[in-house]
């Protein structure tokens, strides 16, 4: 059973900054941002902003209008950059990894994307754990949930929490579940929730609150009671300048879709246009879609609500992208002086190599493709791939192959960097797998080096083996296949019987592509020539093998009929012919060589 | 002279006759066997062990249609019966696979090189017969200078490979790298397929320089011609191409 963690920030931008500069806290501050129409707006607020009426969306010049009139307090305007924000959370994620070693986001889609007037940098504020069986080390989901939250408030960050089995649940009510529910105070003015991009009028249960994170919390830690408010749903309280509220959920396991059914429809992440007419029909929380029959829900709002109520209840599958991508083996080397010389640059790709061999054998894997980059001084940077048939990590095999395309490489300039990464990787294999049945002569690791040779030169579909397709149509009765990209074969003992003619001279080893159409002399009505015109001489023909029938190929199109012969000549050459059978034409068709 | 000195003189005349043919023979690696089709007639073409591997054997063919190929492929099946895979190098592009596979030779091990110039031939040539696990390659090959020529008989000394060249027969008579050359012809024959090889290359003093075989049409086995069941046409003048 799944058990995902979904850490939301909200404001996070304002958080980052509250963080980065302490000094800020308590104050109103505006972060600016760009408009959909170009001109400057509100990115976002904090609460002592809000309080001055300012809100998010809000054009910049009338928020410093608002602000003047106010007069408590200056507005500090600031800026933040996504990409900052994005490192920012990056940090976070890293930092995360002391409570599970998978985390991550959700894979964007577009549906996630904002529409309106809602701020990019918005989008990155939320993390996905996978705690998965973790909890035993933690003292149970709610010990980790506790310990995750009081160290993020130790930090300064301010999040919401909630745990269930699935990746769309976990968002839902992370982002949307109601903080204050069990609150006796009523909700103040300062309480409103703002900001979403449906203009539709915020119902109570969707509140979200402004700009807490600029505010000291007055406990460093996470206390108050887990109450089981909606039956299966642990809620764990915080408390902070604001009161009390909710801070986290947990989930029991198979309690998702009675948790989720209070939540807003909005918060299964769906485009804007469908939330709105969700709302127009008045559908509202997750619970009436639930009950709505599915055939039409699929054919009204399209695929993606049905994706998403299904990933949100566990029926089907959404997988974490993890932040941390799989380990990078690159060498780079900038050169003080540009090189121009074959030598110089083949020596430094030498060195190169030696790091990644170095790289990747502690982690015994091998390269199954490779690139390297050279940037030059004049001109566009020249690219050589590398495409392996069995990994390998060794710098003599490797150097070798770049070789052979070095060689033939023109290069626009002198080159001043050089890259060699690593794209591809396996395992690497122990002893040499045996790539034939027959043992004896066989080397196959001599085998798998030439192979690796030619291919590097002439490209994968250079280097091809021959399948046998059981197919009438002579041309199509056979394929190739890149040895690079072989299905590994299976050990067999006796040969494979191929579906190959019985006899063993029933077909040419030199076949024309296309066939020769011929000149023919002189014709036994329907049987075959008996003399025809080939490479300039006339063939008298004394023997034939035939008619052999090929009627084929209706369902690609145009269908095939022709009457094969083997011919033997008067001088004991032997070709293959065949008569069109759609005009009685002849033609060439291969030569028994 | 009596029995005694005959005999005597017998046996330093044959001692002498193999000395000289391991003198004018090639150098036969120690262990690893010569290549033979199983077929007498054609085997006693070439010294007792067979074909030796590590050379290049050029098949000379007059005309399209001749059987120069389809022998040379039943060579290299042979050569690759113990172990080692066919590399054949298409620049025409005109090789049929399952004409190969209805042959006998093991699609698994065939190796189809094609190189996408014709500058890359040689070049896919060399690096196939210098690697020890390809038992024998086969290409056909149009034009070959002579240093390029002499690189490739390194390569197959050097890999231990056996290098079938298929080749114009006009090219007769010009100096080659080859160890051996052979001309085939086909000839008209009521029942298989007949065809008479010429040995016009060769090392070591051999019995036989030419033979007649046949290839039979289901089985495609070689066998000397006239076999049980062959009947001699009669003969016609040899340059008949018509």
């Amino acid at each position: 059973m799944k058990r995902i963690l979904c850490l939301w920030l909200p404001h996070w931008s304002l958080q980052c900054l509250g963080v980065a500069k302490p000094s800020l806290r308590d104050r109103a501050v505006i972060l600016r941002g760009s408009g959909p129409r170009g001109g400057e707006i509100v990115a976002d607020c904090s609460s002592a902003a809000w309080r001055q009426g300012i809100r998010a969306g809000m054009p910049l010049a009338e928020a410093l209008a608002l602000g003047k009139k106010s007069a408590a307090e200056s507005l500090s305007l600031e800026e933040r950059s996504s990409e900052a924000d994005r490192d920012a959370l990056g940090k976070l994620a890293h930092w995360c990894e002391r409570f599970s070693p998978l985390v991550g986001w959700a894979p964007e889609e577009d549906s996630t994307k904002p529409t309106g007037s809602r701020p990019a940098a918005e989008q990155h504020d939320t993390l996905f754990l996978d705690i998965t069986g973790l909890a035993v080390l933690f003292g149970g989901e709610v010990g980790l949930v506790r310990q995750l939250l009081s160290a993020l408030t130790a930090q300064g960050y301010y999040a919401r929490v909630a745990v269930t089995e699935t990746l769309g649940a976990s968002y839902a009510l992370a982002r949307h579940a109601p903080t204050d529910l069990s609150r006796t105070h009523p909700p103040s003015v300062s309480q409103v929730s703002h900001a979403p991009s449906v203009s539709h009028a915020e119902t109570n249960s969707a509140r979200r609150l402004p700009a807490e994170g600029l505010d000291p919390t007055e406990e460093s830690e996470v206390h108050g009671g887990w109450q089981p408010l909606t039956p299966g749903v642990e809620t764990l309280f915080q408390e902070s300048g604001q009161g009390t509220r909710a801070a986290a959920w947990v989930v029991a396991p198979g309690r998702v879709g009675e948790a989720l059914s209070s939540l807003p429809v909005r918060a299964l992440r769906l485009p804007a246009e469908t939330a709105r007419w969700l709302d127009e029909l008045g559908i509202v929380d997750i619970g009436q879609l639930a009950n709505l029959p599915r055939a039409s829900l699929g054919d009204r709002f399209g695929d993606v609500l049905l994706r998403r109520l299904d990933q949100a209840l566990g029926t089907a599958p959404e997988t974490l992208l993890a932040h941390r991508p799989p380990p990078e083996f690159r060498a780079l080397r900038m050169l003080e002086f540009p090189l121009e010389k074959r030598e110089a640059i083949e020596f430094i790709t030498r060195e190169l190599l030696v790091q990644i061999e170095a790289d990747l054998r502690p982690r015994d894997v091998g390269a199954l493709q490779l690139s390297c980059r050279f940037d030059c001084s004049q001109g566009d940077p020249v690219q050589l791939q590398l495409q392996l048939f069995q990994p390998t990590a060794s710098t003599a095999h490797l150097l070798e192959l770049i070789g052979l395309q070095l060689e033939r490489l023109v290069l626009p300039g002198p080159v001043e960097r050089v890259m060699v990464e690593v794209g591809q990787t396996a395992r690497l294999q122990e002893e040499q797998t045996e790539l034939f049945p027959v043992s004896g002569r066989v080397l196959p690791r001599e085998v798998t080096r030439l192979i690796d040779r030619l291919s590097s030169r002439l490209g994968s579909a250079g280097v091809v083996q021959p399948r046998i397709q059981p197919e009438a149509q002579p041309e199509r009765a056979f394929r190739y296949i890149p040895w690079n990209e072989r299905p590994p074969e299976r050990r067999r003992r006796t040969p494979v019987a191929s579906p190959s003619p019985s006899q063993a001279l029933a077909r040419p080893l030199y076949v024309l592509a296309p066939a020769q159409p011929l000149e023919v002399l002189a014709v036994v009505p329907d049987g075959p020539p008996q003399r025809f015109r080939e490479g300039g001489r006339d063939r008298h023909i004394v023997r034939h093998w035939g008619p052999e029938r090929v009627e084929t190929g209706w369902w690609r199109g145009r269908s095939v009929r022709r009457d094969y012969y083997r011919v033997e000549t008067r001088s004991g050459q032997r070709f293959w012919l065949y008569r069109r059978l759609e005009d009685g034409r002849w033609f060439l068709h291969g030569t028994f060589e | 002279m009596n029995a005694s000195e005959i005999s005597s003189r017998e046996q330093v005349l044959t001692a002498l006759r193999q000395r000289v043919g391991r003198l004018a023979g090639k150098e036969r690696r120690q262990g690893i066997q010569g290549v033979t089709t199983g077929c007498d007639a054609f085997d006693q073409l070439f010294p007792p062990g067979g074909i030796p591997r590590g050379s290049l054997m050029e098949w000379l063919s007059a005309d399209c249609g001749g059987g120069a190929g389809t022998l040379a492929l039943v060579v290299a099946r042979e050569a690759a019966r113990e172990g080692g895979i066919v590399v054949v190098v298409d620049g025409e592009r005109r090789f049929y696979p399952p004409a190969a596979a209805a042959l006998g030779i093991e699609l698994q091990r065939l190796l189809v090189v094609l190189p996408p110039q014709p500058q890359e031939i040689t070049w896919c040539l060399d690096q196939a017969l210098r690697c020890p696990g390809v038992a024998a390659v086969w290409a056909p090959l149009t034009r070959l200078d002579q240093r390029t020529f002499r690189r490739l008989q390194l390569a197959a000394e050097s890999g231990g490979t056996l290098g079938l060249l298929l080749r114009p027969a006009r090219i007769r008579g010009r100096p080659t790298w080859a160890s051996w050359q052979l001309l085939v012809e086909p000839r008209p024959s009521a029942n298989s397929w007949r065809l008479r090889v010429e040995r016009l290359r060769g090392t070591g003093t051999l019995p036989r320089s030419q033979v007649e075989l046949t290839l039979e049409e289901t089985s495609g086995t070689l066998r000397e011609w006239p076999a049980v069941g062959d009947e001699k046409p009669a003969d016609s003048p040899r340059r008949n191409w018509g």
